[in-house]
């Protein structure tokens, strides 16, 4: 072991690091892209140029740029639509590098560990290259002592009593939560569930949530729970329902209160029918997506199985589509019968076999799921948007099953897939 | 200075006798590493954040057990007594020790980094490599620290037990082998008072998963440790100098 055993080894470990493999080199993040069709979030504009100056789109214009820059080349039949936001997720792992295999750059996770949550927020303000989607979370929940949200371990502070709504949103607040998610089952339903708050705590915790100026939704998951989280003041219903169609009174009081709904179809039609995944998803998907994740979604389902309550779901989702509601697409990824990324093209899919327009439904996973999240920024192709993209082809009126294999995706102007 | 050099060499050279010091040191990361960031299926597409926690667990290690173990026996079997009656600087001795559990720390991140690249698909740009290599490298410095402590203040015998008293759970506690959120939030508490979370959230913040806080901030945390670890070594200096206390 002499001096020059020493710096050997030292040259040795040099080399050794410099032989390390790296990722594979990226484009930078400023581009044209076009003459290409777009659909802008909300509208249709064929043939056009869009322009991404380090991360943030600064011109969409019918007429080619005039100055030189490095431009992305189009096929005439090729679409791009901006970045998809799934509105009801649970991350952790690699769920937000897997929403981007889809194309789905925003995600809205509603109840999560709140130490992502810090993360999430530097990560979207930045437009430096990153392999994930963007996150804004609610964090914890706000939920009952032994209520649904508690079985999972990570203590989601439960409400004890009536004074500690605010200080529960405060507390939530205080760890970095976007919003507010609370989870309520009204004493009257007809099938049992775990414990939840009261109706005067909902209220409370949805006021508190209000005079801290975010929003406050909450997770139902019948029509009669759905009926109070309105008349309480929610902004938001995260999930749908499907013991009855959705009546009329609660549509008008919703559209009255603009209150939107996320109906998360996909993951009950796994719990009361279980097909569409094998059915419709899976023949449609071949290869797009890790064998393994496929079987977990045509594996098991149909816990709940009933006829009535599929009829009701396909009822309740052409009520909605027929509505003037703000109904959102979200997947509640992972739970059982999803996966990150794919399951909201299921969903999307789902709109789609149940006659809903292309367009309503890819501006519900857009422009207007920004709008109601309060995210700025996502959601549309315009001048000041930041450059999450997705490229498909050929037209998206084609079916929604295009989305499985996007053939490109940019992430604050990277094309990351 | 070639005092200091011959002193590292000695004790290289008693470490590559001592097969029982290296090979779990070695294996014990890269084996856990390979069940738990590469074929469990929770880690799929996390094998880079599982790199790092397994290698800070992995260079703690060494610090910790030639430090603690090596002290202890020396000290206990009048070894370091016979030293400082020699010209030796009893800084050589510590610097000795100091160097060598970061070479075989390096080791280990050499073969971490081979395993993870050639099994896991890792790539990292060579900033971060090196980066990497800088942080845990010069991270094994707070263990040493408490090593030292341990070997100053238990028997040769007990002294391993010791450090597995102490190195086992300190990595549980610290979230390098479960994601700190899946345990309950006093263990949190605990995490943010151990060196290896914050070693390991530097490692995190190389590769953009750090946490919220300012990488400097674990860095000066990890600095008074090794500070005041060295402040209670002083004041036990007494201890280094005699079978006598066994």
């Amino acid at each position: 072991m002499n001096k020059l055993t020493w710096i050997i080894g030292a040259g040795a470990v040099a080399a050794l690091l410099w032989l390390l493999p790296e990722p594979a080199p990226v484009e930078d993040n400023s581009f044209t892209i076009g003459p290409i069709n777009v659909f802008d979030g909300e509208k249709v504009l064929r043939a056009h140029y869009v322009s991404v100056e380090e991360g943030v789109i600064v011109r969409v214009e019918s007429q080619p740029p005039k100055a030189v820059q490095r431009v992305y080349p189009t096929k005439p039949d090729q679409w791009i639509i901006p970045g998809l936001i799934d509105s009801h997720v649970h991350t952790w792992g690699d769920a937000r590098e897997r929403a981007l295999d889809f194309g789905v750059t925003t995600v809205i996770d509603l109840f999560g560990h709140p130490s992502e949550l810090r993360r999430a927020r530097q990560q979207r303000n930045s437009v430096q290259l990153q392999q994930e989607a963007d996150m804004w979370g609610a964090g914890r929940l706000v939920t009952a002592p032994d209520g649904h949200g508690t079985q999972f371990g990570f203590s989601p502070h439960p409400l004890a009593d009536d004074d500690s709504a605010e200080s529960a949103v405060s507390e939530r607040l205080a760890e970095g939560s976007d919003f507010i998610k609370i989870v309520y089952t009204a004493e009257d339903v007809d099938y049992p569930h775990r414990p939840s708050i009261s109706y005067q705590q909902l209220q409370r915790v949805i006021q508190a949530a209000h005079d801290q100026q975010v929003l406050a939704v909450v997770h139902v998951a019948d029509h009669l729970s759905a009926e109070h989280a309105v008349t309480a003041g929610a902004d938001g219903l995260v999930h749908g329902f499907f013991d009855q169609p959705i009546s009329e009174q609660l549509i008008d009081k919703m559209e009255q209160l603009q209150v939107f709904i996320v109906p998360t179809n996909i993951i009950y039609e796994h719990l009361v029918h279980g097909e569409f995944n094998k059915q419709v998803l899976l023949p449609a998907c071949g290869d797009c997506f890790n064998q393994q994740k496929l079987n977990n979604l045509s594996r098991g389902g149909a816990n709940m199985a009933s006829t009535s309550f599929y009829n009701n779901l396909k009822t309740n989702t052409r009520l909605l589509d027929e509505s003037e509601l703000d109904v959102l697409v979200g997947s509640d990824a992972p739970n059982p019968g999803t996966e990150h990324g794919i399951s909201l093209i299921a969903e999307l899919m789902w709109l789609e076999a149940q006659a809903v327009n292309w367009q309503v439904a890819i501006h519900s996973a857009t422009a207007l799921a920004a709008e109601r999240w309060r995210i700025k920024g996502r959601g549309r192709i315009a001048v000041g948007q930041r450059a999450d993209m997705v490229l498909i082809g050929p037209s998206p009126a084609q079916g929604m099953h295009l989305l499985l294999d996007p053939q490109a995706v940019w992430k604050n102007g990277y094309q990351v897939r | 200075m070639s005092q200091w050099i011959v002193e590292a060499q000695m004790d290289m050279r008693a470490l590559l006798r001592s097969p029982s010091f290296y090979i779990p040191a070695f294996a014990f990361p890269v084996v856990f590493y390979f069940f738990f960031g590469i074929m469990v299926d929770f880690s799929n597409g996390h094998s880079d954040y599982l790199l790092i926690s397994y290698a800070c667990f992995g260079i703690m290690g060494p610090p910790f057990f030639h430090l603690a173990v090596s002290i202890a026996s020396e000290r206990t079997h009048g070894w370091l007594t016979l030293k400082l009656l020699s010209p030796m600087q009893f800084n050589s001795f510590i610097f000795a020790k100091l160097v060598n559990s970061a070479a075989f720390s390096a080791v280990i991140l050499l073969l971490l980094y081979i395993e993870s690249a050639w099994l896991a698909g890792v790539r990292l740009w060579f900033w971060q490599w090196g980066l990497l290599t800088l942080i845990f490298t010069l991270g094994t410095l707070p263990f040493a620290a408490l090593g030292m402590l341990i070997g100053a203040l238990v028997a040769d015998r007990a002294a391993a037990g010791v450090v597995n008293l102490i190195y086992l759970p300190m990595a549980l506690l610290s979230g390098l082998w479960f994601p700190l959120f899946l345990m309950p939030d006093w263990v949190q508490w605990i995490a943010y008072g151990l060196p290896s979370y914050h070693l390991v959230q530097l490692g995190y913040a190389v590769i953009g998963k750090g946490d919220e806080v300012s990488w400097y901030w674990h860095i000066i945390y990890l600095c008074l440790f090794s500070i005041s670890m060295m402040a209670v070594l002083r004041s036990l200096s007494g201890r280094f100098s005699g079978a006598s206390h066994e």
